[in-house]
């Protein structure tokens, strides 16, 4: 993959950076899906470019198992706390298990560095390769809460460029 | 910023009081903004990050469960989340982590974080503190600021 160069000014050069990469992909205002395949992280990573506030969030949300809501919370906090960059969420519903990374612009301009965005990909297949599936046996009742981080892979914090597309 | 020496360069040349600790590569920088006298702290992180952090000074009680949805709630309707727990230390925080790109830091990005962080911090600490002494119900975390 190439290391993208510039600088992201709105949501047209997001997804002008993310074609250039030759990543698959489907754009519709404000949002830009990219289709990733590193199982178990095979799906779209959606990169939302936000008029409201100066960011770009990148949104990964992962099948689970039907939940016991208190011990994926306590996972998800000890996982995130973990993480150089943390980004496990689950909806107050309850139904959707997610990670999202929020990418800060730069405050005056507004914009962002073309480069931040490979990396942040990286990042969200590598946080959801190591830890989905320790997340869905926590949901299942198979491992403890407060097992969750003593079971990430060695790789889990690695900032290998090495995710898959297809 | 391409160091830990180079932010702490840029932080005095700006003007901004802050107290650096080079052993353990983090800078305190003081802000009347936040509760209990706080500070954020950077910490240049070896890999490739730099964490922009406030820490509560009240503790985390034993059952923190009502804590743990509470920030759950705050984090899943937050633009920019990043508040957390540390069990082992018994503290929650504003964390947010900043990705150097080609190695390094972008001062307007590290402005519009530190902006981010100090208003997390000071306006949803005292509620945050409220849930975990269980005066506020965690379900109640957004009603207030309308999220």
């Amino acid at each position: 993959m190439r290391a993208p160069t510039g600088t992201l000014g709105c949501f047209a050069d997001l997804v002008a950076a993310v074609a250039a990469q030759g990543l698959p992909h489907r754009a519709v205002a404000p949002q830009v899906e990219v289709q990733v395949h590193r199982p178990p992280v095979v799906g779209a990573i959606t990169l939302i470019w936000s008029a409201q506030v100066p960011t770009v969030q990148l949104l990964h949300v992962i099948a689970h198992p039907p939940a016991n809501r208190p011990a994926l919370l306590d996972a998800i906090a000890r996982i995130n706390h973990a993480l150089p960059r943390p980004g496990f969420g689950l909806a107050p519903d309850g139904d959707a298990l997610y990670f999202r990374l929020v990418l800060a612009r730069r405050r005056g301009t507004d914009d962002l560095a073309a480069a931040a965005i490979g990396p942040a990909l990286t990042a969200v297949i590598d946080a959801v390769a190591a830890f989905a599936p320790v997340l869905a046996e926590v949901a299942r009742g198979a491992r403890p809460a407060d097992q969750a981080v003593r079971a990430r892979p060695a790789q889990a914090t690695g900032a290998a460029f090495d995710w898959i597309v297809e | 910023m391409r160091s830990f020496a180079e932010l702490v360069d840029w932080l005095a040349a700006a003007g901004i009081e802050h107290r650096a600790d080079a052993t353990h590569a983090l800078v305190e920088l003081p802000s009347a903004a936040l509760p209990d006298d706080g500070t954020v702290v950077l910490v240049w992180r070896a890999r490739a990050t730099v964490d922009v952090v406030h820490q509560f000074a009240w503790p985390v009680p034993d059952d923190a469960s009502a804590l743990l949805d509470a920030i759950a709630r705050l984090n899943h309707a937050l633009a920019l989340p990043g508040v957390g727990i540390d069990h082992a230390r018994r503290r929650a925080y504003v964390r947010v982590a900043i990705a150097r790109v080609d190695g390094a830091l972008e001062a307007a990005v590290l402005g519009t974080v530190l902006t981010e962080v100090i208003a997390m911090a000071r306006d949803l600490g005292p509620r945050l503190r409220a849930v975990a002494e269980g005066e506020l119900p965690a379900a109640a975390i957004l009603d207030p600021i309308g999220a």
